[in-house]
């Protein structure tokens, strides 16, 4: 029966929910069916609020391709960016207790906070990280860890690396960092984790029962993980891995359209929700006051050009003679935006189970374009061309066409260089002749695709990625000869693999029970396996031994595992602690020097962590010092590429 | 030869003064010879001896172990005739950070590469401080020499790296100089840690660039063996010739180098003058007394023999004082010259100059005292006796007399001139000593002035002349409109706004040349907006055409007219040349095109970089600031007095080189002058006592003598000063052409020039002046013995 009363809610939830049949809404839901039917996004959700109460919510299209669960506006995704006011509101609330001073430097709080140059760091204020002026550049670049809570604090710290080159306070400029800064201060300031922090005090206050940033949390709320974009339509994504870093920025905050709404009602109520006050007034003034202001959208991409004024998490725009304060969020599969029109008493937010941020512009309305097209309707007044492009695509006149006998030489494997975009970790490409007859590329993370390309060959060198993203170019790196030795593409560089060199690694099975660790290793290694231990050893490199140990994850932290493993010994020196994700698990590494009678021996110590099979493998290589080479690195290089559990 | 000894002993005892003074000349001027000397051997092919010396890789190469096997590029280099060897594959990392140093980044990226070891026979690193063992430790770096001249980093001090996580420290505990990238023009500039280490500081994922050093028998085959590489290997990875390092060396070395040898070879010819006329006068002085020794039965010979071993006495005193002192000039010079340059010739002892000048002036000193003393052997003892000197030199011979000169004629303007005229071949030495102070001074001032100038004559070097020059970090999405453009352009504050950016493309393989890189800068718009002038022909105008660099001309064997093929887009396109330019920054390499060039092959090819001139009243460095509030680091913002900031510290780095080796001219020029004084007074000391006694005061005596030397002086200034803005500037350009400057931007300021002068004037009087106050005491009476 309870079942039974709860299909009978969703497929309610799932139809619509119209809190009036008024014309307004009417419309609106026309112009939103019209507006799906358009754009090759599996589904959406909104939810509009008007003098304090939601008056329109409603799912459109499917929570995943390829399935009919229809989507509704209690679908919980990622809403990125849109995170960010969350972490506003609370530190307005330890500003009410008086426990936090906006203009209170960073350091009263976290006392051990510093950048490369600590003169600057120590001037940002709380107030400039929630404005995006802290001047501290946006690294993107996460410090992973399965504990998110404590990775928060881990990147913050890591933050010490950064070197500011401007005054603080001067000039926006989009980061995360500032907000990871922040959600920090409110976890050292209440004692609580920041996701314990924001779940106690403002998602279970507002009644977002849907809205989490606990991983745990994810299954329950049948979180929608959003879509890759392929040639015609979106692929569904695969759960990507948490970085508990940019928490507070927003990336994997969970919520739904209905939750939201609550949220927005307190914000043009003054702060009130129900019955409850739950901001002060002079609080939510706080929030919007501009503190900084930045170009706004050129009239090209359909803009006005008017200055966009900075608040805390919230963007003012004037836009067609009214003032709407935005906020735009997307996690690359998925995408949010959320308009408020205080003079009005209205806001409206949509959440997307695609980035609707990276569809082709020139071909479909843009996300911008449509929330403030919604807030028209419902207001009576005319849709507008606001931030719709006035460019034609580049690409549709192009005539080049690449000679087939030519196509060869680019098809193959790609993998990233040294150094990929944060953006671009662990990913590979291979370009093949498609089914489309062209030369299509396939972006992959491990096995999962992550973007799929037809290439418009601009000339021989140059290609357009074409699909139903917003066209990118990519350029082939070809040398005189007319070899081609790898590509640049979202700012990496991407190397063509050598099967020759790949050929040289050959699979190994380390099987305990049913737990299987797949690797690659060089053909001529020799390997050993005692239980759950391993030892390889390879020829012309004397004195070294790679040792592995297949286990169960335990509490033990990295750090702990390395202590114990050289107690006995006299450590030298230590590395770096370097963290990675890696097939959703996570990497660590470290490399160790121990003194032993004289001698100086070089431990390079990895553990790779599977949540899923809760299994991890600690891996040693050991080796006199000097001795490490060229081809023990590649050796280490091809297991990292490799290492799996089944 | 007892009582030669005797005789010789109480000379010198007798003559304290002189003795003194002739030791004082002599040291001063075995310290010139020998810092000269020593400066000279250092600089003498410093970059070929430190090659050599460190088995540096003639080709040295880094690429991806996914994209190639080391084995086998190694097995093929191998088996190459030309190669004596092939290093060990080493892993690599740039590091796009710039280290943190006391909280500040320092001036380089950099390249952190594994040593392995300088035990082994290639690549090895020049250890100048620290740097014990065979490569640094876990935990520590040995940094190249230019970080701790540019950025005051020294043995102890710990260098931050900014990582993914923080900041990793890395103690410095090595100095050192790599044969490749000595004076650090390069970024990134290699730094070295242990073997093994760098997964230390890098994820192991990240780790997959190697080098691999290729050190060939003769220098000359590398760009054959290269191409042959090319052609049989596809070879995907980078790789920089020796060529390139040896150019990149140069464009420092070619003109501190080329200068110091200049003025070496002067400060040589200069002591020389010094040397022989202080024995000349010292032993003229002695006129009485050689004419008694010979009434005495003195021979010839035993005049001469005494006279070698004063001589011999003085020297052997005197040139160590000076090559101690020597020692730690050329030292000064050196940490200096290093600093700038990266080498110097670490081979050469100090022991060598030592030996050199102590014997050149061992011997020089004794010849010229043999040559001096033989002919004062010839003096007739009773001449000697009754006048106490050589005849006093009248002027016969000489054009000039009393009477000539006309009744108004100031008397010490004459007694200028006869004293100048009555020692010709003395007069003509001072003169000649002169000539090259004037010289050195003129050379040091207005090259000094060129290269500390830059900014002021950018287009010159090779640089536009702009205020601002902003680079848009983040790029802009295609075909997106400039805002950041019109808000440039709109602003009143902004003359113009030249877009530009860098594209890299390459030269098909010639014959025996592997394809090599070839850089271009494109421009949007009108290049003389930024004042870049050529050489030879204009500017690009059309899409067919470019101007390229001298250098390249030179490689290419093209001029202006020919046209040249450029592999850009995937496609190998034939250009124009139009004109040919020098560009200092590029060693005058690579090309210059105007935009359209290359959107005919790619349409959407954007430029991101703005070259901003303001009008004149506008300050560039509030526009800056300006600029960053609104933009923040989306773009950035460099002024003109921010870049080239890397050659500019190079070039002030030399400055205290050139100063010191000027002082030292300086000091020349007052021994000059003040020896010849002395000498002078010497010849005309009855003159004087006469002159004194008719009425003369002792002022009027030292301003004939000062005369006699302004005399001098001014002639050496007119000549020298014409000669010297003829010659230096075609010097100049022969020094430099080979790093690009064929025209070297020679700033004459006619001002600092003209300071010169009373420098020179004031070194000159004012040593006269000291050298003659001895006459304020001198008594007719003793002067005239007749």
């Amino acid at each position: 029966m309870k079942h039974l009363v709860l299909l009978l809610y969703i497929s309610l939830l799932s139809t619509s929910t119209l809190f009036g049949q008024n014309t307004q809404f009417q419309k609106i839901d026309a112009y939103l069916k019209a507006y799906q039917a358009k754009i090759p996004i599996p589904g959406f959700s909104i939810a509009i609020v008007e003098d304090n109460k939601v008056v329109f919510s409603k799912g459109y299209g499917v929570q995943k391709q390829g399935t009919n669960i229809s989507m509704n506006p209690s679908s919980s995704l990622g809403v990125g960016s849109l995170g960010r006011g969350f972490t506003t509101v609370g530190i307005m609330q330890l500003v009410e207790k008086g426990l936090v001073d906006l203009d209170s430097p960073v350091i009263k709080y976290l006392p051990w906070f510093k950048t490369a140059n600590k003169n600057f760091s120590d001037v940002i204020t709380v107030r400039m990280c929630l404005s995006n002026t802290t001047a501290i550049p946006a690294q993107f670049e996460a410090v992973p860890s399965l504990n998110p809570d404590e990775s928060l604090a881990k990147f913050v710290r890591s933050m010490e690396g950064y070197y500011v080159k401007r005054k603080p306070g001067l000039a926006y400029e989009f980061s995360d960092e500032g907000y990871s800064i922040c959600g920090l201060i409110i976890s050292e300031v209440s004692g609580m984790t920041y996701s314990n922090y924001i779940e106690k005090n403002i998602f279970g206050p507002l009644n977002m029962t849907k809205t989490t940033t606990k991983p745990s949390r994810f299954d329950e709320l049948n979180v929608l993980y959003g879509h890759e974009m392929a040639l015609a339509n979106c692929v569904p994504a695969n759960k990507s891995a948490i970085n508990g870093n940019f928490f507070p920025a927003g990336s994997d905050m969970k919520s739904t359209a209905n939750d939201f709404a609550n949220f927005m009602i307190m914000l043009l109520n003054n702060g009130q929700f129900k019955d409850q006050q739950f901001l002060q007034a002079n609080s939510i003034e706080e929030i919007f006051k501009s503190n900084i202001s930045f170009q706004g959208l050129g009239t090209m991409l359909g803009g006005n050009g008017v200055d966009i004024q900075c608040g805390l998490g919230w963007l003012e725009m004037e836009i067609e003679n009214r003032t709407i304060y935005i906020q735009v969020g997307n996690t690359g599969t998925t995408a949010a935006i959320a308009g408020l029109s205080r003079e009005r008493n209205q806001g409206v937010v949509l959440l997307f189970n695609g980035d609707v941020n990276r569809l082709d512009r020139y071909v479909y309305p843009t996300l911008e374009n449509t929330a403030n097209n919604v807030i028209h309707i419902l207001n009576d007044e005319a849709t507008t061309d606001f931030a719709v492009m006035r460019f034609d695509d580049p690409y549709e006149d192009e005539d080049y066409v690449l000679p087939k006998a030519k196509w060869s030489k680019y098809f193959g494997k790609y993998h990233p260089s040294g150094q990929e975009s944060p953006f671009f970790k662990d990913i590979n490409i291979e370009v093949f002749e498609g089914e489309s007859g062209q030369i299509e590329l396939k972006a992959f993370n491990e096995n999962n695709l992550k973007g799929h390309y037809i290439l418009l060959f601009t000339n021989e060198s140059r290609a357009a990625l074409r699909n139903i993203s917003h066209p990118r170019e990519i350029l082939f790196k070809i040398f005189p000869n007319g070899s081609i030795g790898g590509l640049f593409m979202f700012g990496t560089e991407f190397k063509k693999r050598d099967e020759a060199i790949e050929a040289k690694f050959k699979p190994v099975a380390f099987n305990i029970g049913t737990t299987k660790l797949n690797f690659s290793l060089p053909e001529n290694k020799q390997v050993t396996i005692n239980g759950n231990k391993l030892i390889a050893t390879f020829p012309n490199q004397e004195g070294v031994d790679l040792k592995m140990n297949l286990e169960d994850i335990n509490n033990q932290t990295f750090k702990t595992l390395i202590t114990q493993r050289f107690n006995d010994r006299t450590v030298s020196s230590k590395g770096n602690l370097l963290a990675k994700n890696l097939r959703g698990g996570i990497w660590q590494e470290q490399t160790v020097f121990t003194k032993e009678g004289g001698t100086l021996n070089q431990h390079l110590f990895m553990l790779y962590q599977d949540p899923v099979k809760n299994k991890q493998v600690v891996v040693e290589l050991t080796n006199p010092f000097g001795n490490f080479n060229s081809e023990l690195q590649e050796i280490l290089m091809y297991f990292q590429r490799t290492v799996k559990f089944e | 030869m007892k009582s030669i000894l005797l005789i010789t002993w109480a000379n010198i005892k007798r003559r304290k003064i002189q003795t003194f003074l002739v030791g004082m000349c002599i040291a001063l001027a075995a310290l010139m010879f020998s810092t000269l000397m020593g400066i000279g051997l250092g600089m003498n092919q410093p970059f070929e001896n430190l090659y050599n010396r460190l088995n540096a890789s003639h080709i040295w190469m880094t690429f991806d172990i996914n994209e190639h096997d080391p084995k086998k590029i190694t097995a093929w280099f191998e088996k190459q005739p030309e190669v004596e060897s092939v290093s060990i594959p080493n892993l690599v990392r740039t590091h796009w950070k710039k280290p943190i140093f006391k909280g500040e980044e320092i001036l380089n990226h950099a390249q952190f590469r594994e040593h392995p070891g300088n035990n082994l026979n290639q690549d090895k690193l020049h250890i100048l401080e620290g740097g014990k063992g065979e490569y640094p430790n876990p935990g520590e770096i040995w940094i190249p020499n230019n970080w701790k001249s540019k950025n005051n980093i020294n043995i102890g001090d710990t260098l931050q790296i900014p990582l993914q996580n923080g900041l990793f420290p890395l103690v410095v505990s090595g100095i050192v100089i790599n044969a490749q990238n000595s004076n650090g023009l390069s970024n990134p500039v290699p730094a070295w840690v242990g073997p093994g280490t760098l997964p230390m500081l890098f994820p192991i994922s990240e780790l997959s660039n190697v080098s691999l050093g290729i050190r060939l028998k003769n220098s000359e085959v590398t760009e054959e063996v290269w191409a042959r590489f090319h052609k049989e290997y596809n070879y995907r990875g980078f790789g920089t010739l020796y060529g390139l390092y040896k150019k990149i060396f140069q464009i420092i070395y070619q003109i501190t180098g080329g200068l110091l040898l200049v003025f070496a070879i002067f400060g040589i010819i200069v002591t020389m003058i010094i040397t022989s006329s202080v024995v000349n006068s010292a032993i003229k002085t002695d006129y009485k007394m050689i004419g008694m020794l010979k009434a005495q039965g003195f021979t010839n010979r035993n005049i001469i023999t005494g006279y070698l071993i004063q001589f011999f006495v003085i020297t052997c005193v005197a040139v160590p004082i000076g090559l101690f002192a020597g020692y730690f000039t050329t030292q000064l010079v050196f940490k200096d010259l290093i600093a700038a340059i990266g080498a110097v010739n670490f081979d050469i002892s100090w022991l060598v100059p030592a030996i050199a000048t102590f014997f050149a002036f061992l011997i020089g000193v004794l010849l010229i005292t043999y040559r001096t003393a033989s002919q004062a052997g010839k003096i007739q003892p009773v001449t000697a006796i009754r006048f106490g000197g050589p005849p006093q030199r009248s002027f016969a011979g000489s054009k000039f007399s009393l009477f000539t000169l006309g009744a108004n004629s100031k008397l010490p303007i004459f007694l200028g001139l006869r004293m100048l005229m009555s020692n010709k071949k003395r007069a003509f030495l001072l003169f000649i000593g002169l000539l090259f102070v004037v010289f050195v001074q003129v050379l040091y001032t207005n090259v000094d002035n060129s290269v500390l100038n830059l900014d002021d004559n950018r287009p010159s070097w090779g640089y536009p002349n702009t205020d601002l020059f902003i680079n848009s970090s983040a790029g802009l999405a295609e075909n997106e409109e400039d805002i950041f453009r019109d808000y440039l352009a709109e602003d009143d504050r902004v003359k113009e706004v030249v877009k530009m950016g860098i594209y890299v493309a390459n030269l098909p393989a010639q014959e025996g040349k592997a394809p090599q890189t070839f850089v271009g800068f494109i421009y949007d718009d009108e290049l003389e907006k930024l004042d870049l002038i050529n050489l030879e022909g204009r500017h690009p105008v059309f899409e067919t055409e470019v101007s390229i660099g001298i250098n390249s001309a030179k490689e290419l064997n093209k001029t202006i007219g020919d046209s040249i093929e450029i592999f850009m887009e995937g496609q190998l396109v034939s250009y124009s040349i139009t004109g040919i330019y020098q560009n200092l920054s590029n060693l005058s390499e690579g090309f210059k095109m105007r935009i359209e060039g290359v959107q005919e092959l790619n349409p959407l090819y954007e430029l991101n970089r703005y070259n901003v001139i303001l009008h004149d009243e506008e300050n560039p460095a509030a526009y800056k600031e300006e600029l960053l509030e609104i933009y923040g680091s989306t773009y950035d913002v460099r002024i003109d007095s921010e870049s080239q900031g890397q050659l500019k510290n190079i070039i002030a780095g030399i400055k205290s080189v050139f100063l010191l080796v000027s002082l030292l001219f300086l000091g020349v020029l007052f021994l000059t002058v003040f020896n010849d004084t002395v000498l002078s007074i010497r010849e005309n000391q009855k003159n004087m006592g006469i002159l004194k006694a008719v009425g003369l005061t002792p002022l009027q005596l030292q301003l004939s003598l000062i005369l006699k030397a302004v005399f001098t002086a001014i002639l050496a200034i007119i000549i020298g000063v014409p000669l010297s803005l003829q010659i230096i500037p075609s010097a100049m350009d022969t020094l430099t052409s080979e790093v690009g400057l064929s025209k070297f931007p020679y700033v004459f300021d006619l001002n600092k020039t003209l300071l010169v002068i009373p420098l020179i004037m004031t070194i000159t009087i004012g040593s006269v002046w000291i050298a003659s106050r001895r006459l304020l005491k001198i008594r007719p009476r003793i002067l005239v013995r007749e």
